[in-house]
């Protein structure tokens, strides 16, 4: 209730505190009599019994009155009426004819329709089929639209393991009825619980479903309700799925008109089956197929599902569909036996098909039953534990610098923590320590605080540069000239070696903790925790300036001696992990990292700001991954007031995490708050001259949310920037270098200087031919040629490139389905600019199915689904292309700066389609 | 095909739960006439999707109707509540603003929400009388069905629905007026 009737409740306590079962009965009985009589007599009759009680008496005069006032929500006429009679009768009687068919018997209850069991008996011969038929008063325009489709989405459904559609029609009353196969079998679990199989058995079951289930995705079919009772087994073994009475059809068609609706997807769905995006009323995909795979696995498996209703509310269940992890499946096994042998590969396989989030699941129903075919093969998996976070983070740090055109978020590594505070402090402490141990150089010491004072650009910015250098470069001497073996002078230099890489003096900065680990190491030996995070820190300032390969190393050592002096679970180990997985490569030790790190997180609180900070800046990442922008804005700001708190605005650290807020503000849209983000960043980082990578990454930032804004003129000048400092900043082959010259690429080719951009194009794919990865990131670069030579009308050569770019691609687990989507839309487009149109169709048709969900605010979404319209439109399919080439183009056309063959395209396609 | 087990209850609610919360809003957002909350609409619509209802014992049906009866209630009240907190100022955060218009009138909501507050007391001096009205008015059932529903007689349903009307209606319009007054 809300608090406003409880206040009312209170108030009117006191007036009938009595009230009760008994004096309601008596109040009751009264009512009744009184209401047979009228006038005077009621007045004598309340009179009589109510004698001098006059609670009874106002009650029930009280009562009387309002009987009369027939106003209100409890008016006799606002009285719904009459709604169980008519659900409960039989449809369609035994022997009714129905076309050709007659009833024989119901035999079930889908979601939306009764099935008989009927016989066609036009004489020729006699056969027996199941009958669909919408129930009666069930005859709403949705529901009959729906039902058609159902019938549409069958007949394209033609496979041994769907049952079949054999026929359909209207019975006289107007409602639409299919004929189906009839088929004889039993439930799969049932099936699997009747003949005992064992594992291998059900896996082997479950792999012929899986792949009837990946034959109708490629019909662009989903089932939306796959479940034991909807999967048969006939006496043969061979599965067969029945009732695609929710299916839906991914066609764009349906899609848009849905979308267009402000009635809500009405669901007719079975809760413990339903895919958290499902009871969300988000649009269904593949994914949630695999999603109900996963579950039909787990109950054939374990033989009770991941979340049973028995004992919950449904409310409970929802709620634990949407927000708690699935069990692993070996956890609720019925025998001991059974569970040891799902535990492990089997319980990763099916916790992968059941995860929240749709994209994170097995992207198909094929690769979900490859995995189990690894299984049975003994052959490793590729599901992995679930761990949200790092592995996106990680996917995110490596991968965006294949999109077209994106922006490359910046992971924060942990632990140079050296805000002026937190490193004053630690200066302090060394230094009482090493007053109590000896009297030393106390006139170095001042000197060097003031020069700590000054000397920091993150404290002092715009001071005198030179001057800085200087008195840096005096501190150092005067420190040199220090007698013994001092442990303050293995603090002063690494606090002057944390001032030397704020500048971006990576070399000296290098120089200056090298000499602060060694005098640890001299003093303490190899026990030392102050050494291993000096070592972190001269990791953290070698990947800016040598990379992430040459990091790995010290990464990989200091954690090691942390791990050692500390143990397992601590602040530290943590931080220390979080970095070196960020400049891992290896995929199996990537992976044993984030195993590690997730139960790190689980068991170590953090207190660390900047660790807490790095954490929401990876959660930004993940969020951002997920194309949940303004969360991820909302996470990056958040970071920013925390690092606020312990860092001057200035610090590398609170410009990371800026710059991955801007990141996101373009992606979300807000073009002029982004932009005014990256001025400012930009502006500070030339103001204080900062590291080369930083100042590269600020002005790239700001070149790209320029071509967003569609201004290339402008975005050439700081891509330009951008690309000199990574040159100045890092190894010639580094990923930034050749991402930023494809970036050039695209933006001088939007100026109209297509050769030229053909030409950095395959510059920067020369360059990337040199790194990590190169196979499929020159495969994608390779595909990136394809627009390019299509402005320049050399449609053939684009053909060659994208038969050489999907070649290299193959199947690389390291390619994200948002890059196979730009790849279908580059073929599509190569297809269609040499006219072959269906082609091109089936490509785009391709992107818009892997760019799920539907509604994602960015470009990539909106331009494969115009480009469909444009192929629908050439094919003559112009109803189904007119949505398309609306909405989704217009937004295409207004983002900054579309490609001008395909607004060529559009405009034709439009006019075609708009004149028809 | 084959047919399926005889659900249980509990299945058959679990199932159909989640449909009827989303036809509830669907109804009460698309389709409001000026006179009716559109429960008939909304609770057929529901009701026609059951499975295998006719097939339930009668116990076990009525235990049904009664869960649905429920749900529908909560579902209006929740709603009604969004409604009546837009009014208060507190944040739109419920109805989207295109409901707002479509849906259930400001003072409709507060009397609803008035009601389920005097039907939770009622229910404390009268169950029966109470779920008579939650059948009734909630549920859509007729006289009839309530009276099969509660294993009793025709006659004794009206009564009982006659005066637990009554009683409603006056201390719905009492507390009308403390709900309205209150700032």
């Amino acid at each position: 209730m809300t608090d406003d009737v409880n206040t009312s409740q209170e108030r009117r306590a006191p007036m009938h505190p009595e009230l009760d079962r008994e004096l309601w009965n008596r109040i009751a009985s009264i009512f009744d009599r009184a209401l047979e009589v009228h006038g005077q007599d009621r007045a004598a009759l309340l009179d009589q019994v109510c004698g001098s009680d006059m609670t009874i008496r106002l009650e029930v005069e009280a009562m009387l009155e309002a009987h009369e006032r027939d106003v209100g929500l409890l008016a006799e006429k606002r009285l719904p009426t009459g709604i169980a009679s008519a659900t409960l009768e039989p449809a369609l009687a035994e022997g009714t004819r129905v076309g050709p068919y007659r009833i024989v018997s119901q035999i079930g209850a889908g979601g939306m329709g009764d099935v008989y069991r009927a016989e066609r008996s036009d004489g020729a011969y006699r056969q027996a089929v199941a009958l669909k038929v919408l129930r009666p008063g069930y005859r709403t325009a949705e529901m009959v639209r729906r039902f058609r489709i159902e019938r549409e989405a069958l007949a394209r459904l033609v496979h041994p393991g769907i049952a079949t559609i054999l026929d359909g029609g209207a019975l006289e009353d107007g409602r639409p009825y299919i004929v189906l196969e009839l088929v004889d079998g039993i439930p799969i679990t049932t099936y699997c619980a009747q003949r005992a199989l064992g594992i291998r058995e059900r896996l082997t079951l479950f792999l012929k479903v899986a792949s009837t289930v990946q034959f109708a995705h490629g019909r662009l079919v989903v089932h939306r309700d796959i479940k034991p009772s909807n999967i048969l087994v006939q006496a043969n073994g061979a599965p067969r799925l029945l009732d695609f009475g929710i299916a839906k059809l991914m066609d764009l068609e349906e899609e848009a008109s849905l979308a267009g609706r402000t009635t809500p997807d009405i669901r007719l769905l079975t809760p413990e089956y339903a895919a958290p995006e499902q009871l969300r009323g988000e649009a269904p995909s593949v994914a949630t197929d695999v999603y109900a795979l996963g579950v039909l696995l787990f109950e054939m498996l374990a033989g009770s599902k991941p979340f049973p209703a028995g004992g919950r509310t449904v409310n409970e269940l929802e709620r634990a569909i949407l927000e708690s992890p699935a069990p692993p499946p070996s956890t609720l096994a019925a025998s001991p036996v059974v569970g040891r042998a799902v535990r492990g590969d089997l319980d990763r396989i099916v916790l992968m098909a059941l995860r929240k989030e749709p994209e994170r699941r097995y992207v198909s129903a094929a690769q979900f039953a490859e995995d189990v075919e690894r299984y049975l093969a003994g052959r490793p998996v590729i599901a992995r534990p679930d761990s949200v976070r790092y592995r996106t983070v990680k996917f995110v740090a490596r991968n965006t610098a294949l999109v077209a055109g994106g922006m490359m978020l910046a992971v924060m590594l942990i632990g140079f923590a050296a805000t002026a505070t937190i490193q004053a402090r630690r200066i302090a402490r060394e230094r009482d320590r090493a007053e109590r141990e000896r009297v030393a150089a106390d006139e170095v010491r001042k000197v060097l605080t003031g020069l700590i004072e000054r000397g920091d650009p993150n404290k002092y910015p715009g001071g005198d540069t030179l001057r800085v250098t200087s008195l840096l470069d005096d501190a150092e001497r005067a420190m040199d000239s220090m007698s013994g073996d001092s442990v303050q002078q293995a603090a002063m230099w690494r606090t002057v070696g944390g001032m030397r890489a704020a500048r971006g003096e990576y070399a000296r900065a290098i120089a200056l903790l090298r000499k602060a680990y060694e005098r640890r190491l001299a003093i303490f030996g190899s026990d030392d925790v102050e050494a291993a995070r000096i070592q972190q820190e001269i990791g953290i300032v070698t990947v800016s300036y040598a990379g992430e390969a040459a990091a790995r190393p010290l990464f990989d050592s200091s954690l090691t001696t942390l791990r050692r002096l500390l143990g397992d679970e601590n602040e530290d180990v943590m931080k220390a992990t979080a970095n070196l997985l960020m400049v891992t490569t290896d995929s199996v030790v990537t992976r044993q990292l984030i195993t590690r790190l997730d139960v790190l997180e689980q068991n170590v609180p953090v207190k660390d700001p900047i660790a807490l900070a790095a954490r929401l800046n990876s959660k930004g990442a993940e969020r951002h991954g997920a194309h949940r922008y303004s969360e991820a804005a909302a996470l990056y700001r958040e970071a920013v007031d925390l690092l606020l708190k312990v860092e001057p605005p200035e610090h590398q650290d609170v410009r990371t995490v800026r710059r991955n807020l801007a990141i996101a503000l373009v992606a979300g849209g807000r073009l002029a708050e982004a932009e005014s983000l990256q001025r400012a960043a930009v502006l500070l980082e030339d103001r204080l001259n900062g590291p080369p990578m930083a100042r590269g990454m600020s002005r790239e930032a700001l070149a790209l949310t320029m071509m967003a804004a569609g201004r290339p003129d402008s975005a050439e000048v700081h891509e330009r920037q951008a690309l000199r400092w990574f040159r100045a900043g890092t190894a010639p082959e580094h990923w930034r270098i050749w991402s930023a010259q494809r970036n050039l690429a695209f933006i001088v080719a939007a100026l109209g200087r297509v050769d030229e951009g053909l030409t950095l194009l395959d510059t920067a794919i020369a360059v990337a031919s040199a790194g990590a990865d190169s196979t499929s990131v020159t495969g994608y670069l390779t595909a990136q040629r394809i627009p390019l030579l299509l402005r320049l009308r050399r449609q053939t050569e684009a053909l060659k490139s994208l038969t050489i770019a999907e070649r290299r691609l193959g199947s690389s687990a390291s390619v994200s389905p948002d890059h196979r989507a730009d790849v279908h839309r580059y073929a599509g487009m190569a297809f269609l600019a040499s006219g072959d149109v269906p082609q091109a169709v089936e490509r785009f048709r391709a992107a818009v199915t892997l760019v799920e969900p539907p509604g994602r605010p960015d470009t990539e979404a909106n331009i494969n689904t115009c480009l469909l319209g444009v192929g629908l439109a050439r094919l003559g399919r112009t109803v189904e292309a007119r949505p398309m080439l609306d909405e989704p183009c217009k937004r295409y056309v207004a983002q900054g700066t579309p490609d001008p063959l395909i607004l060529e395209w559009v405009a034709s396609a439009r006019a075609v389609a708009l004149s028809s | 095909m084959t047919s399926e087990p005889r659900p249980a209850v509990d299945e058959l609610v679990a199932r159909h739960y989640d449909e009827l919360r989303v036809l509830a809003r669907s109804y009460l957002r698309r389709e409001r006439a000026a006179d009716t909350l559109q429960t008939t609409g909304l609770v057929n619509e529901a009701y026609l999707r059951l499975v295998g209802v006719s097939e339930l014992e009668p116990h076990e049906r009525t235990r049904f109707f009664a869960i649905m009866a429920t749900t529908m209630r909560r579902v209006l009240v929740d709603y009604a509540r969004g409604r009546a907190r837009v009014k208060r100022g507190e944040g739109a955060e419920p109805v989207p603003l295109q409901d707002v218009e479509e849906s259930l009138t400001v003072e409709e909501a507060e009397e609803l929400l008035v009601l389920d507050d005097a039907l939770t007391r009622l229910e404390r001096i009268n169950p029966r009388g109470s779920d008579v009205v939650q059948y009734r008015f909630f549920g859509g059932l007729t006289l009839e069905e309530t009276a099969t529903l509660l294993g009793v007689s025709s006659k004794t349903v009206q009564r009982e629905w006659l005066a637990a009307r009554a009683w409603l209606r006056k201390e719905v319009a009492r507390d009308l007026g403390l709900f309205r007054a209150v700032p």
